[in-house]
């Protein structure tokens, strides 16, 4: 049976030498093609409220490939609270896209790839929600959150705050709590991330979805 | 025999160490997680979500689990492994949400043990779906659904029946000849794994007819719960007395015979008595 063989010790011993049986174990993390994001919304609640913002990089491995970044006009008016926590507010985004005019864009963008993000739970929580209202369906992609991730193979932290692993790995950026801002310090916490996996012996993607169903 | 069951849908593993179900699994065992993708369109085929933490457990007693079903008769999206692989992917069956492969299996699974999971709902053939279903009709290959539904009373009686020179799903056919085919199967299925099998029943979004339609039904009874036992027969009965004993939509002492009325459902649970799969006795236990 492939799936036996798959944990096969002797066999990955083999897939590690002879790449084409690499390939059924899927790329080695660190070859990963994925889409990191992150989304700024009107609140919590992924049903009652809504997204306002969403920043992707599109990544292979440890090279950055392209970006999508867009706010989005939302249904209700954008409270005082949010735009004191994201800096968006209703005249920024007058003239932006619906969510249904941005999310199949965003989808394109994405494609069949993984979606990166941190805390995914929450940000995918509203991808998903909007994907089921807009086309239909449940969203396929395979999910890697970078928080869970930092939880398992970094232990001892303060805390899993985005902000915290980036400072633990030296990291700063600017624009923080804007979609694109927060995207960027992901893709580089996920660039320190990449190593630590290889170390935790998380290295085919195979091992990473199988660790994410777990975490 | 003892049938486990809980009100509370995340109550899954709770249930799978009450009923022993870790008894079938030894180190090394490859296990099938028999179960129903859903048909696109069709929402009440059972969630990852509410079934993934089989694939921990599994995987905590040694065993080496993986999702799996055997393509339909009929032309919809699951008739064939592409389609079928892509329809488990897109209902959230991957090994990043799930932590297990999908399979596609010819027929019964290949596999050390077996754990059946089943949508527990109403059925316009069979009266309901139930776990023998799930082993008897989804474990069996395309040429074996078609002789499950198409050699029936109803193409004896009428020679000049065209409906069995297609390759397509016979509807017409007499329900108790299509139970007793797919209990004979069941029988074999179960018999193959030499005891290492376990079954689950949801009942949730019980639909009147199956899931195999592209589209729902208003379910006749609420959620009930789930339920888990190592003896098919007593599970179903448990599962049939419960909807038919529950406030819904539809009326009346048996709620499958109402919808169905040309349908005798108890034919499989007798058949499947009578075969030695187990007993239509049993005692619910409620965690």
């Amino acid at each position: 049976m492939i799936a036996d063989l798959l944990r096969d010790q002797q066999f990955q011993t083999l897939a590690r030498e002879y790449k084409f049986l690499a390939r059924a174990l899927g790329e080695t993390v660190d070859q990963i093609d994925a889409v990191l994001f992150d989304i700024e919304t009107t609140g919590l609640d992924p049903v009652a409220n809504e997204i306002t913002e969403i920043g992707a990089l599109l990544i292979k491995g440890s090279e950055l490939k392209d970006m999508f970044c867009t706010l989005i006009k939302p249904q209700t008016p954008i409270s005082a609270e949010i735009t004191r926590l994201t800096g968006i507010d209703d005249e920024l985004v007058k003239d932006a896209p619906t969510i249904s005019e941005a999310l199949p864009q965003f989808l394109n963008f994405v494609g069949p790839l993984p979606l990166i993000a941190h805390n995914a739970d929450f940000d995918v929580s509203f991808i998903r929600e909007q994907v089921r209202k807009v086309k239909g369906i449940e969203l396929p992609n395979s999910i890697y959150c970078t928080l869970k991730l930092s939880r398992k193979i970094l232990p001892g932290l303060k805390n899993y705050k985005l902000h915290t692993i980036g400072e633990h790995f030296g990291l700063t950026v600017a624009n923080r709590h804007r979609a694109i801002g927060d995207a960027e310090l992901t893709f580089q916490v996920w660039q320190k991330l990449l190593p630590v996996m290889m170390e935790n012996n998380i290295k085919s993607q195979r091992e990473l979805d199988l660790l994410m169903s777990q975490l | 025999m003892n049938v486990f069951y809980s009100k509370d849908l995340s109550k899954l593993i709770e249930l799978f160490e009450a009923a022993e179900f870790g008894k079938i699994i030894s180190q090394g065992d490859s296990v099938a997680l028999k179960i129903h993708f859903g048909e696109p369109g069709n929402q009440a085929y059972l969630k990852p979500e509410r079934v993934r933490a089989l694939t921990r457990k599994v995987r905590d007693l040694g065993g080496l689990p993986f999702w799996t079903d055997a393509n339909t008769l009929y032309r919809g999206q699951r008739g064939d492994d592409q389609a079928h692989l892509q329809t488990a992917h897109n209902h959230g069956y991957t090994m990043n949400r799930t932590g297990a492969d999908v399979v596609i299996s010819s027929g019964i699974p290949d596999a050390k043990a077996m754990i059946v999971i089943t949508h527990f709902k109403g059925h316009e053939l069979t009266g309901f779906g139930g776990a023998l279903k799930n082993v008897g009709m989804g474990c069996a290959t395309r040429a074996e659904k078609l002789d499950q539904h198409s050699a029936c009373d109803n193409c004896k009686a009428k020679p000049s029946c065209k409906k069995k020179e297609k390759v397509e799903a016979c509807w017409v056919g007499s329900s108790a000849v299509v139970q007793k085919k797919i209990v004979a199967h069941a029988a074999k299925a179960i018999r193959s794994f030499n005891k290492k099998t376990a079954f689950i029943n949801f009942i949730t979004d019980v639909s009147e007819n199956c899931d195999c339609y592209p589209h729902n039904s208003t379910p006749i009874v609420p959620d009930l719960g789930v339920l888990a036992s190592s003896d098919p027969v007593a599970l179903d009965q448990a599962c049939v007395d419960m909807v038919n004993n529950a406030d819904g939509r539809i009326n009346g002492r048996d709620k499958f015979k109402t919808l169905w009325p040309e349908v005798d459902w108890q034919v499989q649970l007798d058949e499947a008595e009578k075969l030695g799969l187990g007993s239509r006795k049993y005692e619910l236990i409620s965690l």
